[in-house]
């Protein structure tokens, strides 16, 4: 760890050459450069961008005191963030796999280890597939879209066509509130209930995206 | 991934905000049509499933299997975003152990060779 925290020193150095930056910070010693480049074969990096880009925000605008902690904070929550997003991810379509068996089959018991054998299974084909087709993601990326609008055009005509005799009515849809969840008036209930609609407005992708790539 | 793409300052920022207002409009309406739908909303939590929207969907097309074919499309479109959540989850461990911030960072920021992709990380994850 020690090595490790003496290697991170050089997470900032390289942002001296920013014009933003209103502060001058000390350049690598160009033997810790070099012994790093040996050791992390970094000479191979995707395309010989510079390094520092993880932490560019907190590194840059930082106190000079606080930017190594608050560089390896910021790094390791996204860093955490995105793989428990990925892992969220694979838990919500192994349950929607066994949540359909247990519609399908009364009696099928659905037991927490079989839903996590279905998370294995998919987490291990889309390991694979990013491994070994990693240059036909932008390709993928398109298929997903196609097949995103598709499914939602899909899944709303089915929904209002096959429903149609028995839908509620508009002033039951955007007039009924109820207060289901044991709150003690109605107006707590309702702010209780936006907590989740809020979430979904956050764009949480989006920030984890920024932190990565501003 | 955006080292991965051209103008990447320009693009991405225009990517995101056009991303977040286009699928909070397809939210709002998936949200107000599911809503018409919910006609049994006891029945709906009570579903054996874990997921009512599963038990809509059933009550909906009349049919558990057509409520089964309907979340069929969700879980395929689920593995896809999965896909590529998982591949900007590599690039951002990637990058972070290029940084020397992850343990092993040598082993994991190391690109092979012959892939020139990111595999090691992908594997990880």
């Amino acid at each position: 760890m020690v090595v490790l925290v003496e290697r991170s020193s050089c997470i900032w150095s390289t942002s001296s050459r920013s014009l933003r930056s209103p502060f001058r910070w000390p350049r690598c010693p160009p033997w810790r450069r070099q012994l790093e480049d040996s050791t992390t074969g970094r000479e191979h990096t995707s395309n010989g961008l510079s390094h520092c880009k993880a932490d560019k925000n907190s590194s840059e605008f930082a106190p000079p005191s606080l930017q190594k902690s608050i560089s390896y904070i910021v790094g390791w929550l996204s860093t955490l963030s995105w793989c428990c997003g990925a892992c969220s991810g694979f838990f919500l379509a192994g349950s929607l796999i066994q949540g359909c068996i247990v519609e399908l089959h009364e009696s099928y018991a659905a037991e927490p280890w079989k839903a996590y054998l279905f998370i294995l299974c998919l987490a291990t084909v889309v390991a694979l597939v990013n491994t070994f087709l990693s240059r036909q993601l932008p390709r993928l990326e398109v298929i997903a879209f196609v097949l995103t609008i598709a499914g939602f055009v899909s899944i709303i005509v089915v929904l209002l066509v096959l429903s149609s005799g028995n839908v509620l009515s508009a002033s039951e849809v955007f007039g009924t509130f109820s207060n289901d969840g044991g709150w003690s008036s109605l107006g707590l209930s309702m702010v209780a209930g936006q907590a989740l609609l809020v979430w979904l407005l956050v764009g949480r992708s989006s920030r984890r995206a920024a932190d990565d790539e501003s | 991934m955006a080292e991965e793409c051209r103008h990447a300052s320009d693009v991405i920022p225009k990517a995101m905000v056009l991303s977040y207002f286009a699928n909070g409009l397809l939210v709002f309406t998936m949200l107000i049509v599911y809503f018409f739908c919910l006609t049994d909303l006891d029945a709906a939590f009570e579903s054996p499933t874990g997921f009512p929207f599963i038990a809509v969907f059933a009550t909906s097309t009349g049919s558990p299997q057509g409520g089964v074919a309907l979340t069929c499309v969700l879980i395929v479109l689920n593995v896809f975003s999965v896909t590529n959540y998982m591949a900007a989850c590599s690039r951002q461990v990637f990058a972070f152990a290029r940084d020397c911030g992850l343990p092993f960072n040598f082993w994991i920021a190391k690109v092979s060779e012959h892939m020139k992709a990111v595999a090691r990380i992908a594997q990880t994850c």
